[in-house]
């Protein structure tokens, strides 16, 4: 992967927030590829299971896993997008990702330059 | 286990007609419903049909002109990113479906009945649970509570949508909803299957036999008629046989009172440290999923996505669409198979999503709240007339406060009654209450739970012995030819009390250790003072002997 392939890129370092328009958020785990999993950091959920805040955006390649719970019926897509005020410059590199209803894990592709 | 997934039917068999055959006209600028795929005959279309579906969508309504357009679309078709995890493991576990059965036993439960009722001779349980094994466990217990005769029971108990899955292979793709349901057969699992349980209790002390007619006097001067033996055929009798089955309260997943009932559930602290441990579980093990899949599947790289790009929009049936994508498909999971950190992290993966599923039905059934659950036994007692038992059972579970169980139940003789019986056809009625409370390590591997229950039974008349036929009247040589019956004990109450200890260690073993009061027995008057214990083994903690994995 690189910052073409990602989902949201920045400088290392940066602490953002990202929330999902639909679907609730349990648990979100950070972790580094080619790192051991063991190395993984667990992030914060807050905003009623619809936020999560990634402190510390890792140099290249990582992914934010996230733990869905159950969604209501009916609930469509969610739409994963970053929350003005984070540090940092992030952005989206393209349309913003979504996590398919019903999913019970979301992946969001980050890369730190 | 509870499936609770999308409601739409998918057809599992592979007779079901081409893609080609069965795909809708579709008109340039309006949406295909996902029909176009997900009755196709290759798993893997199936369970990538809802993305192929999107993206089709997405062309077709001129969302997508580009494939930086189509990056989200596209990255949940490409194998080696982590956006397509789910679909992966939906697409390559279909062998796992025995796994996904087989998950870590939820020790912390307080609702499962895992050894024989309290009629049978050995057994350590006063009343009957509402819950039950998820797939299977064995039960032994020894020492009686309302029998007069102590003796030793194997139980196995087990699920029928359960045993189901694992003799047909059925491993639908769920989706993790607030409504049950899921696949083709989803009514049917989830209304029939999955609230059924069926329990089996083994007299181990007692004989199978079978009678026989006999063909004449092997010895002996005085003639004896004796027309027929009882040949034993095994160690271990069938002494009861159980159908269970839960209703469960109507909810509607939008409303306030189910959303606050969850919630609450939710934030319990036994929840909480479930949810946080299974997290745990599975966040390292798709890590390593992904990184298995960055490492051995193809990426989908430029040339391949404008492939898939060109032929979603020269092809609005979306028939292109799904065969390039079984091109650039077959070549991943090809190389993914090789790789055996794939095949174990999905393995895991898979393991530990079914504990996360299983975790929130358990929340979603604690919020909505069981009715209660019926209990028919037919049960076969020696030497006593088989009855009918019914009970309902109706439980509380006050969270990190425990749980209250009661017990209503009638038990009535089989069959016809003897001419000239002085005994109607109730045998006796019951009830029965119990508390029990996990006292130490809820988060952890062996935790002990404490139980305390109470037992009432009511007898219209004593309980009734059959004297088979040939049986040696006492003190004499003189077989009774017909066999009679013969009051023993008394009518009336019979009170039993009971303390219990289990002790549940890891893997799904339970160890109960049990003292009890009775004022009498169904055969002896008097109070006795017993004695009960035993050990169970979930079976649904095997998983690690069939996936490679090592459990929690």
């Amino acid at each position: 992967m690189s910052q073409a392939t990602s989902d949201f890129y920045g400088p290392t370092g940066s602490t953002f927030t990202l929330a999902i328009s639909s679907g609730s958020l349990y648990q979100a785990n950070l972790h580094v590829m080619g790192q051991d999993p063991q190395n993984d950091k667990a992030q914060t959920v807050s905003g009623d299971h619809l936020q999560v805040t990634v402190t510390g955006l890792p140099a290249g390649d990582s992914e934010l896993q996230l733990l869905m719970g159950a969604w209501q019926p009916g609930d469509p897509n969610a739409t994963v997008s970053l929350v003005p005020g984070g540090s940092g410059g992030m952005a989206a590199t393209g349309p913003n990702p979504t996590i398919d209803d019903g999913n019970w894990l979301g992946i969001v592709n980050l890369f730190g330059t | 286990m509870p499936g609770y997934c999308d409601d739409e039917p998918q057809a599992e068999n592979a007779a079901a007609p081409p893609p080609a055959a069965q795909a809708p006209a579709a008109v340039a600028g309006q949406t295909v419903p996902g029909d176009f795929c997900k009755n196709d005959p290759r798993r893997e279309i199936r369970v990538f049909c809802g993305d192929l579906t999107n993206f089709l969508n997405d062309v077709k309504t001129g969302k997508v002109l580009t494939i930086a357009d189509a990056k989200d679309d596209l990255d949940k078709l490409d194998a080696s990113n982590g956006k397509s995890t789910t679909n992966i493991i939906d697409a390559t576990a279909a062998s796992l479906a025995l796994s996904a059965a087989l998950q870590t036993a939820d020790q912390s439960r307080l609702d499962k009945q895992l050894s024989s009722a309290s009629s049978a001779s050995g057994t350590t349980s006063l009343i009957s649970k509402a819950g039950s094994a998820d797939l299977l466990s064995f039960a032994l217990d020894t020492g009686a509570l309302t029998q007069s005769v102590n003796g030793a029971t194997s139980t196995l108990s087990t699920n029928a949508d359960q045993v189901f899955r694992l003799i047909t292979g059925h491993n639908p793709d769920c989706k993790l909803t607030l409504v049950a349901g899921c696949g083709s057969l989803a009514r049917f699992e989830k209304y029939i299957l999955n609230e059924t349980n069926i329990v089996a209790t083994f007299a181990l002390a007692q004989q199978s036999s079978t009678t026989t007619a006999t063909s004449g006097q092997a010895s002996g001067t005085a003639p004896t008629q004796v027309s027929s033996a009882a040949i034993p055929t095994g160690a271990g009798r069938l002494s009861s046989i159980s159908a269970r089955y839960e209703f469960r309260n109507k909810f509607d997943p939008r409303s306030t009172k189910f959303q606050t009932a969850l919630t609450s559930v939710l934030q319990t602290k036994t929840n909480v440290d479930a949810v946080d441990a299974v997290a745990k579980n599975i966040f390292t093990n798709v890590s390593m999923l992904n990184e298995a899949m960055k490492a051995s599947a193809p990426p989908l790289d430029n040339a391949t996505r404008s492939k898939l790009l060109q032929a979603a929009q020269h092809d609005s049936t979306g028939t292109a669409l799904v065969n390039a994508f079984e091109g650039y498909f077959g070549v991943a999971v090809a190389a993914l198979a090789k790789d055996q950190n794939f095949n174990n992290a999905v393995g895991l993966v898979t393991q530990y999503r079914t504990v996360y599923e299983n975790l929130w039905q358990n929340a979603i059934n604690q919020a909505a709240g069981a009715l209660f659950t019926a209990s028919y036994t037919y049960n076969k007692p020696l030497n006593q007339p088989y009855t009918h038992d019914i009970t309902l059972i109706f439980a509380h579970d006050f969270q990190d406060q425990g749980m209250l169980t009661f017990n209503g139940a009638v038990s009535i003789y089989d069959g016809a009654l003897p001419s000239g019986a002085k005994y109607g056809r109730i045998h006796d009625g019951q009830i029965s209450g119990e508390y029990d409370r996990t006292l130490t390590g809820k988060s952890g591997s062996t935790q002990t739970q404490l139980s305390v229950a109470g037992y009432w039974q009511y007898q219209p008349d004593p309980s009734v012995l059959n004297i088979p036929a040939g049986t040696v009247a006492p003190g004499t040589t003189i077989p009774i030819p017909n066999g009679t019956q013969e009051f023993v004990g008394t009518a009336g109450s019979l009170w039993v009390t009971q303390a219990k200890i289990t002790i549940k260690a890891s893997k799904g073993i339970n160890i109960p250790l049990a003292v009890s009061w009775s004022n009498k027995t169904d055969l002896l008057q008097g109070s006795k003072v017993g004695a009960q214990f035993g050990i169970s083994y979930d079976f649904s903690s095997l998983t690690g002997l069939f996936t490679g994995g090592g459990g929690q």
